[in-house]
């Protein structure tokens, strides 16, 4: 009777952490839009488009000009590397809002930003913030 | 709709959304029924993100109904006024005061404008659709909204510089992206720095800057389109409702000069014409306290006084 009272004490936890693990969306970035548009933001300067296709270095204007000629415009990563606030404040506000506006202006609809690890896949990065 | 609360930073992973705020009229309630009301009617940029600290000073005070237009392209300043005539009918809103900011006021005078046929029961030309706002253009308002009295804040009758209307609605339609880019982003960089005492505006900035996407610039684009043509001098010379004005008194968009010296000279319903020192155009967001302390004090002014 006791380990019955043990099992079922065990097994309403592990419901519970399976649960409550289920109810909160995962923060590691996971890409279901093939067309999308991936940067690599070294800092407020430097940028790099990763896909649909690889670009040089370039400034963000140079980098949405040559956005504005692809032919999806619907979603849109971007990978600031050296990103170091624990919450959303001045540095995000200094190098995301540039993309933010810029990124709306071409039309896509939905933002992602995630926390750089210096690799250029965007896949299992911390999202930072999303925008619809 | 997304809302990033009354902190300025937020935690990361978080999600906004700003679909529903695109396409439709949308009103906000804030207060109770029972107190005096006034409707915030927004300017170019169309939604309540840069009132949040007037919201704020003027809450249990008055019920505030705050809008946000849809992203048209297509609307008359009729079709403005009738939907928001709907919405305010949808829930339960028949009378209050209007409180036009900048753009807002050509709003506001086509609300004013509309009040004698909406009085004589005209609804001969109405569509009788339903939205999910409750507000569709020239919906009928079942029962008819009265107008307490209106407020211009950093508003105007005709705009005396049509020129520079004509001029910003043609930069706004060919300015670049880059270029589009440096103004906002120093907009709210200057913002954050002119809000830097309003907290509730400071942290909707972000959300101002979330906004302004392609169709929300062709909508401010139309906005400036029906300012420099409308001319809504012949409501404001021959309405009987008690007006006020409001501007911060650096005001290089709307230079309330000419706005009051018009107003006195041909509008007999202008009962007070006010100029607050510490502010500029937008008056309710950098002065709000004393904005809202005068607000306050002519909604309650005796009606004999009006």
């Amino acid at each position: 009777m006791k380990s019955l009272n043990i099992c079922t004490t065990l097994a309403l936890v592990a419901l519970a952490i399976i649960t409550s693990s289920c109810a909160t969306p995962s923060r590691a970035f996971h890409n279901t839009d093939q067309t999308a548009l991936v940067i690599q933001s070294f800092d407020s300067q430097a940028s790099q488009m990763l896909q649909p296709k690889t670009s040089a270095r370039e400034n963000i204007d140079q980098l949405l000009t040559e956005a504005a000629a692809l032919p999806q415009h619907e979603t849109a990563v971007v990978i600031l590397e050296d990103y170091t606030e624990e919450e959303i404040g001045d540095q995000f506000r200094d190098r995301g809002t540039p993309w933010v506006v810029g990124l709306r202006r071409l039309g896509y609809q939905h933002i992602v930003f995630l926390k750089g690890l210096g690799v250029a896949n965007p896949e299992g990065l911390i999202t930072i913030v999303q925008y619809y | 709709m997304f809302n990033f609360g009354s902190g300025l930073n937020h935690p990361l992973g978080s999600t906004y959304d700003s679909k529903i705020m695109s396409e439709e009229l949308q009103l906000r309630i804030h207060g109770e029924a029972s107190l005096p009301t006034l409707i915030y009617l927004p300017g170019l940029h169309g939604d309540w993100t840069l009132i949040g600290s007037f919201r704020k000073v003027i809450g249990g005070r008055v019920r505030f109904i705050e809008i946000t237009y849809p992203r048209t392209l297509t609307w008359s300043l009729d079709d403005y006024a009738a939907t928001i005539e709907a919405a305010l009918a949808h829930n339960g809103i028949t009378r209050g005061w209007l409180l036009g900011e900048s753009y807002g006021s050509q709003v506001l005078w086509a609300l004013v404008g509309r009040a004698p046929s909406r009085a004589a029961g005209d609804t001969s030309n109405r569509n009788h659709e339903s939205g999910s706002s409750g507000a569709s253009p020239h919906q009928t308002a079942k029962e008819i909204f009265q107008i307490e009295g209106v407020i211009l804040a950093g508003g105007f009758v005709k705009h005396p510089m049509r020129w520079a209307v004509r001029l910003a609605e043609k930069f706004t339609g060919r300015i670049s992206t880059a270029l589009f880019v440096r103004i906002v982003f120093g907009y709210a960089k200057i913002a954050r720095f002119r809000y830097r005492h309003s907290p509730e505006t400071l942290a909707t900035i972000d959300e101002f800057v979330v906004r302004r996407t392609e169709l929300d610039r062709r909508a401010a684009q139309h906005r400036l389109h029906l300012m420099a043509q409308n001319d809504p001098r012949p409501i404001a010379s021959l309405t009987g409702l008690p007006v006020f004005g409001l501007s911060g008194i650096l005001d290089p968009i709307v230079p309330w000069p000419f706005v009051r010296r018009w107003l006195r000279k041909n509008c007999p319903a202008l009962r007070d014409y006010r100029i607050i020192d510490s502010a500029d155009h937008n008056v309710l967001s950098t002065a709000p306290v004393e904005a809202a302390k005068q607000v306050l004090d002519w909604m309650t002014r005796p009606s004999q006084e009006l």
